[in-house]
């Protein structure tokens, strides 16, 4: 490919920042604290995510290694890893192929579609393996007292590591490439959201449809599967055969199996690798130059439309609608935002509805107990603080203005109403994240309106904590550097650190919630209560945050 | 009008003073010229009195009014125009002019015929229900300019303005500033095109290396610096040094 390592050298550069990284710490060694406090948070976050997974993980391996089925802990972790990069592949892929800056330099150098294209691919692939690393790890703390000794484990090891995130993300490129393609008319954002979330549900549909058939085996089934040999294995990596191949890589690594498990996937990665750059080749410009036809037409608004069209509005009307526009408009950004909450309950409804999975029968056993309303109410507005937690709109507020930041500086506008207003679009953006869990409980639940009620002011009270936090920690150090929408979230910390407070919060709220339960209060009471509580949580939290508003405003170079 | 005085900013704890103790009177009526080589001083200048930097030392007032004291009353007698026009990408053009008019608080009625009128004097209007991504450079500058505008500020500051403009539309905003100034208000503009300055500029000031070498109208310049004739050679004479 002509040109493509010097493309692949400014790309890294660009995406990591890593020439600004260098200039600012080890050229000028200033602020030498911020990459130490970084690092602190984040072995502090991670950290304690890495403890739990270990936990998780050494009780996989305990229990499957009297079975010989040790390996399944790597084919589940592989399977982790695989199905997130395929979820989250499709809009990154869109973003970093499409919607980058640096495309305006690169085009028009005399390099080719793939060139451009395998550049890219590399550097999502980069960022996957960071998100690889996080999850890989506990399998292997896990694992390798088993396995120590063998040395071609941890050849297995790495190579497993290296190979696991291509094949899935491949998919994703292929699936983005040809949906850029095909959608390049009037509202190309809006289709590219819609059919992004569609194709992400089709993927678990089938998914499903394939584990259902899967569960509904006789019980002798189960009993091969933990008598045969990799049967369980076999089972999990059924999902996803790639998995099974990546953790057979390692686990029987030195062996025959082991090495064509390890031939398999790096055969198939490879071959996805060729189909990206074919596919790449022929569709990536014809996408690009589609998307800047669209922008290139003309729309005039003749004076009397104008008259109409021209009306006043009140500042913070102004402010909000400025918010939603700019979120709304940016497909990137309403997939990270939203994808989770729209997708986590859709796919739950199917084995709701079918009541075949395990969540089915658990739901069936539950509408007998008495308890049964009272833990749903709890459990599905449980669901819904859990998706806003993961919800980037409040901790990256400020960090999405990014280069136009400086207008938010210039206008008459105090920066406690500019703060009120971005709550207020968060506080919408909470309702709406909430809204297809409320309609999949009120569906699976067959709830009564005071519950549904209950479940939506508890649910938005309890996303409300976490988006509030992360519009302070945004608005202490925004991200304004982004040259992709992408990055304004991904590449961002802000939007990490307030996960792992808003964990410790809900986390303090569950232990309550079913210590109340177990007290026997009544459910009113619970449901007060939670909601007392909830309420103080926001209004400490929203006094925080408008108290700091105009320093931290002040402080922050546009 | 607007008031500058001793103001100074540094980057990098103090190592680097982009601004250094920087005095500046700009009056009412008159158009005030900010000249100065590459990283002089101008932008930063300009970002101080416009509220986008904090300066660390001096004051900055707006018709009497400290632009960090009451930063709210001062940014609503300013129309800015950046020297690199970010607007925002996903709003139309028609959409952008509202909010500002909005935040500014301009009544309806008045923006409407503002809007009318400007967007006719830029030949904009055929584009003015897109989307901001879809303009060119020049485009969204004279967007910016219409925004600026839009609210009759009592002192229009525009960085670098002729950028990017085709002739006719720097030709539009030469007369626009000439105008704005008719109506006993202020313009404070840096550039670099000193023919577009010596012609326009009632007054004019020459930054370098943050500090300010020079200030007069063209004729005090002149006789400042003996036997030289042009605003180019003043400016490379004291901006050599």
């Amino acid at each position: 490919m002509n040109g493509f390592w010097p493309v692949l050298k400014v790309t890294f550069r660009d995406n990591f920042g890593l020439s600004v990284l260098r200039d600012r710490y080890l050229r000028r060694r200033q602020r030498l604290w911020e990459p130490i406090l970084i690092l602190f948070a984040i072995v502090m976050g991670v950290g304690s995510l890495e403890t739990g997974l270990v936990f998780v993980a050494k009780g996989i391996v305990s229990a499957a290694a009297p079975l010989g089925q040790a390996g399944l802990v790597f084919v589940m972790a592989f399977l982790a890893v695989q199905v997130l990069t395929l979820v989250m592949g499709i809009s990154m892929v869109i973003s970093i192929f499409y919607f980058s800056e640096d495309l305006t330099h690169l085009v028009p150098l005399p390099v080719g579609a793939g060139a451009i294209v395998a550049s890219k691919f590399l550097v999502i692939l980069a960022g996957e393996y960071v998100t690889a690393l996080i999850i890989i790890a506990p399998a292997v703390i896990a694992y390798t007292p088993l396995a120590a000794a063998n040395p071609w484990y941890w050849v297995g090891l790495v190579l497993a590591f290296l190979l696991a995130p291509v094949l899935p993300l491949a998919l994703a490129s292929i699936a983005g490439l040809f949906l850029m393609r095909l959608i390049n008319r009037r509202h190309r954002d809006i289709l590219m959201v819609v059919t992004s979330i569609v194709l992400v549900i089709l993927i678990m549909s089938v998914q499903f449809l394939f584990t259902n058939t899967v569960a509904k085996q006789d019980p002798a089934y189960v009993m091969r599967l933990l008598s045969e040999k990799m049967g369980l294995m076999k089972a999990v990596g059924g999902y996803f055969p790639p998995s099974l191949w990546a953790g057979e890589t390692v686990a029987l690594a030195g062996t025959v199996a082991g090495g064509k498990a390890f031939l398999l996937l790096a055969g198939v990665s490879i071959l996805s690798l060729m189909v990206v750059a074919v596919v790449g080749e022929r569709l990536f410009f014809k996408g690009l130059i589609g998307g800047q036809e669209v922008a290139a037409k003309r729309r005039s608004v003749g004076a009397r439309e104008l008259a109409v069209q021209a009306r006043s509005g009140s500042v913070v009307a102004a402010l909000f609608w400025r918010e939603w526009k700019l979120f709304m408009r940016v497909p990137i950004f309403v997939m990270n935002g939203f994808m989770a909450s729209v997708i986590v309950p859709v796919v739950a409804v199917f084995p709701i509805m079918s009541e075949a999975g395990g969540l089915g029968q658990a739901l069936a056993l539950l509408r007998g107990s008495p308890l049964a309303a009272e833990i749903t109410v709890l459990a599905a507005a449980g669901i819904i603080a859990f998706l806003g937690s993961l919800n980037t709109t409040g901790s990256t507020s400020l960090s999405r203005e990014g280069k136009n930041f400086w207008i938010s500086k210039v206008i008459p506008v105090r920066p406690v109403q500019q703060v009120q207003a971005k709550l207020l679009f968060s506080l919408v953006a909470a309702v709406i994240s909430a809204a297809p869990v409320v309609l999949a409980y009120a569906v699976a639940a067959r709830a009564s309106l005071f519950n549904i009620l209950v479940v939506t002011v508890l649910g938005t009270l309890a996303s409300l904590v976490g988006l509030i936090i992360g519009l302070v920690f945004d608005m202490t150090r925004p991200y304004f550097k982004w040259t992709n929408p992408q990055q304004a979230v991904k590449n961002n910390l802000n939007a990490v650190f307030p996960m792992f407070v808003d964990a410790v919060v809900l986390g303090g709220l569950a232990f309550l919630s079913v210590k109340m339960v177990q007290a026997a209060l009544a459910p009113v009471v619970v449901y007060a209560l939670l909601g007392a509580i909830l309420f103080a949580l926001d209004s400490v939290a929203y006094r925080i945050t408008i108290s700091q508003a105009e320093m931290r405003y002040n402080r922050l170079d546009a | 009008m607007l008031s500058i005085k001793g103001v100074s900013k540094s980057y990098q704890k103090g190592s680097i003073k982009a601004v250094d103790g920087v005095d500046l009177e700009i009056r009412a009526g008159e158009i005030f010229g900010f000249l100065g080589p590459n990283g002089a001083g101008k932008t930063t200048t300009i970002k101080m009195v416009v509220g986008l930097l904090r300066p660390d030392s001096g004051q900055i007032t707006v018709d009497g009014v400290d632009v960090w004291g009451d930063p709210i009353a001062a940014k609503s007698r300013i129309g800015y125009v950046p020297d690199e026009p970010d607007l925002y990408e996903k709003l139309t053009g028609l959409e952008y002019l509202n909010f500002i008019a909005d935040v500014w608080r301009v009544p309806a009625t008045v923006r409407a015929a503002r809007m009318n009128e400007l967007l006719d004097t830029f030949e904009l209007r055929s584009a003015i229900g897109d989307l901001v991504q879809g303009y060119s450079h020049g485009m969204k500058q004279k967007l910016a300019v219409i925004a600026a505008m839009l609210h009759e500020p009592s002192l229009f500051i525009l960085d670098e303005p002729m950028t990017g403009l085709d002739p006719r539309a720097s030709h539009l905003l030469k007369e626009l500033m000439r105008q704005h100034c008719d109506r006993g208000k202020a313009v404070f503009f840096s550039t670099h095109i000193l023919e577009v300055a010596e012609r326009l500029c009632d007054r004019l000031a020459i930054i370098n290396r943050g500090r300010i070498v020079a200030v007069g109208t063209m004729a005090e310049l002149r006789g400042k610096a003996v036997g030289q004739k042009s605003l180019e050679d003043i400016f490379l004479e004291l901006t050599e040094k």
